[in-house]
């Protein structure tokens, strides 16, 4: 018998048919890995009651973890969100400027001293600012010549920095100065950075009238991290203001070090300041140089230094000198202060 | 001979026949690949860990995109040959000290900057502009800008084990790897501690300690506020005119002076134990032969030999020549394949 259509086996042989075995019929074939395992996880019975009732509880017992993890996390959340507030409220945030004074208990009397400290306090507490008040003879271990106290206040400022980490300002102001205008507020003032670019002095000598080193003219305001003033002899060191930083560390620092107080620069610790700005430009160029009236007027000055009425702050330093009187030129101010205005 | 193609007809111009011969080599490169699937994926695993690690592949040199985090700024010529004529020995010195140097750097993808010292009036006596290592320090990190660390070495020195990297060795476990209290080792009885002085603050000056002090021949300085700060005040006119004659090691003495006075030195300076970075030859602190903690030894694979003073009565060529051939023989007898 003849078969018109040619058996399958046959098949092979055609002319143009493929010469490999098609995939769905060799009798070798296994499925790839991961297919198997696709199939192994998911693959249902052929009863569909039981993949119902295995899926119900399938989800159950999921949806059971799932709520146990999400009640964790919960907890997590509380937990930290309750530390966070205790903390804070246990280790406030701190003033934003704190006043650093440092007082001569041997050379002064009580109650001398006591009317200074009420001064600041008074200002102090209109304002919202710390105050930071020490015997300056605590600091006698910390110089090489107890005698001289000018050397005394960077180590003072630093204890200042130690105990208020997180302030911003630290304003060092003279025992022998007095504020007289303790309605000004210090960063409206003098440090808001815009405010300051407009009392920066650019491009004037460190040593007047015609020292070589001038101030930087182009570094703005609020890069500035050292505020101090001059008068017709150099910088004045009876008050300035420190921004927390690690600049101030390193200039508190380095500028007492105790090669600088060997050295007997004629201005003393001013002298040291001047070497400083000048010598070294990491100094300098975050030093901000404001006129001296901004808070360091003198009743007894002359021209551009002279207290006048409204100034902020009046600082008879160097009344140690004979021909000078403190407690005197401290009664004149003492009476003639202006109070806290208080806001209704 | 003709191109024959997989019909079996050769195509008519050269040009399709390149375009041919493309195709096939792509094809043949698709079908290795299909076929030799596990070879293929441990050839690119070997590539991408040479490029993705810190020290890739052992004897392969690696090549770093763009800028390395570590620079390592080696002094030579130092003098000049203006005090001592620089004879064979002397330039034999440095060509091992340099390609030393330069290996390193480059099977880690290191920087090298390679730094002049010779004498230069400004530096000289009375022109009190001393202290030329701060200056260098200055402009290499200005010449290297995205650079985190400097590593400075001196010119007598070598690298024993060219197999560790830096991170690694020191600075992916910094705080574990130095120590910030002299307590653990003061051989200079420096007071031990100072008020103010900050326990977290950043690292940002990594120096030895040897017998006589502070060992500024292989120390780690890294980029940042305070580093500015130091390099600034190191130098100063004043210090300088009342210490100068007793600093004989110029700036080393410098930064120990500052380190016993200055709080917030003290704050960003750790030590390393010395047989870290600094091992030293048994000629120099000889007066403490046998201190654990200061010479060489073989058998610990130490990282970096610093023959310090050797050109102080001592043989730098005949230092370095041993150095060298025994760094040579460790590497074949046991090399380092895995850099931990």
């Amino acid at each position: 018998m003849h078969f018109a259509i040619p058996s399958r086996a046959a098949d092979q042989s055609l002319p143009g048919s493929p010469t490999f075995k098609m995939r769905s019929k060799s009798k070798n074939y296994a499925p790839p890995l991961l297919s198997q395992l696709w199939s192994s996880v998911f693959a249902s019975e052929s009863d569909s009651f039981e993949r119902k009732r295995r899926s119900s509880r399938r989800s159950a017992v999921s949806a059971a973890v799932l709520l146990v993890i999400l009640v964790v996390v919960a907890f997590f959340f509380v937990v930290y969100f309750v530390a966070v507030k205790l903390t804070s409220s246990v280790q406030p945030d701190g003033p934003s400027v704190v006043l650093v004074l440092g007082l001569d208990y041997k050379a002064y009397k009580n109650d001398y001293l006591q009317k200074i400290i009420d001064n600041r306090k008074e200002y102090a507490d209109a304002q919202g600012y710390g105050l930071y008040v020490r015997d300056i003879h605590d600091f006698d271990s910390r110089v090489n010549d107890p005698e001289k106290n000018e050397w005394k206040k960077m180590p003072l400022i630093r204890a200042a920095i130690d105990q208020h980490p997180r302030s911003d300002y630290f304003w060092y102001l003279d025992q022998n100065a007095l504020i007289m205008n303790p309605n000004l507020n210090l960063e409206e003032h003098i440090t808001d950075p815009k405010k300051l670019n407009t009392l920066v002095l650019r491009d004037i000598p460190i040593v007047p009238p015609d020292g070589t080193i001038r101030t930087y003219r182009h570094v703005p305001a609020d890069r500035m991290k050292f505020i101090i003033s001059q008068d017709h002899e150099g910088l004045q060191t009876g008050s300035f203001i420190l921004k927390n930083e690690e600049y101030s560390k390193f200039v508190l620092d380095s500028w007492s070090d105790k090669l600088y107080q060997e050295y007997t620069f004629a201005k003393k610790d001013k002298g040291a300041l001047e070497h400083l700005a000048q010598w070294h430009p990491t100094v300098l160029s975050k030093m901000a140089v404001i006129p001296q009236r901004t808070f360091n007027s003198y009743p007894n000055g002359v021209g551009e230094s002279l207290y006048q009425d409204g100034d902020f702050v009046a600082s008879f330093a160097g009344c140690e000198a004979p021909e000078r009187n403190c407690i005197r030129e401290f009664e004149r101010l003492w009476d003639n202060r202006g109070r806290v205005v208080v806001k209704k | 001979m003709k191109d024959k193609d997989d019909y079996g007809f050769s195509p008519a111009s050269p040009a399709s026949r390149s375009f041919y011969r493309l195709r096939r080599f792509t094809t043949r490169l698709r079908q290795t690949v299909a076929r030799r699937r596990v070879i293929v994926m441990l050839l690119a695993f070997l590539i991408l860990y040479h490029f993705v690690s810190d020290t890739g592949l052992p004897l392969l040199p690696k090549f770093r995109w763009g800028s390395s985090r570590f620079v390592i700024i080696l002094a030579v010529n130092q003098g000049g040959g203006v005090r001592q004529w620089k004879g064979a020995k002397e330039w034999a010195v440095e060509r091992t000290s340099i390609a030393n140097k330069k290996a390193y750097a480059d099977r880690h993808g290191y920087d090298l900057a390679i730094q002049d010292m010779s004498i230069k009036k400004r530096y000289a006596h009375e022109w009190r502009e001393s202290w030329e290592k701060v200056d260098v320090i200055r402009s290499t990190m200005k010449q290297y800008p995205k650079a985190e660390w400097f590593w400075w070495l001196d010119l007598h020195t070598y690298i024993m084990e060219p197999d560790i990297s830096l991170e690694r060795h020191v600075f992916n476990k910094i705080e574990n790897n130095t120590y910030r209290n002299l307590s653990v080792y003061n051989p200079l009885n420096l007071p031990v501690s100072l008020p103010h002085v900050e326990n977290h603050h950043d690292i940002n000056l990594v120096v030895p300690q040897d017998c006589g002090g502070f060992n500024l021949g292989s120390f780690f300085v890294r980029r940042s506020e305070w580093t500015d700060f130091l390099l600034d005040i190191w130098w100063d006119p004043v210090f300088y005119e009342q210490r100068h004659m007793q600093w004989e090691h110029k700036e080393q003495d410098a930064l120990e002076h500052m380190y016993s006075n200055q709080a917030w030195i003290r704050s960003g300076v750790s030590f390393i134990p010395q047989r870290l970075i600094n091992s030293f030859p048994p000629g120099a602190c000889a007066e403490q032969a046998g201190d654990p903690r200061i010479f060489y030894d073989e058998k610990d694979r130490d990282f970096v030999v610093n023959m310090a003073g050797c050109e102080w009565g001592r043989d730098c060529f005949a230092e370095m020549e041993h150095f060298q051939k025994l760094s040579a023989s460790l590497q074949t007898k046991s090399r380092k394949w895995l850099p931990w």
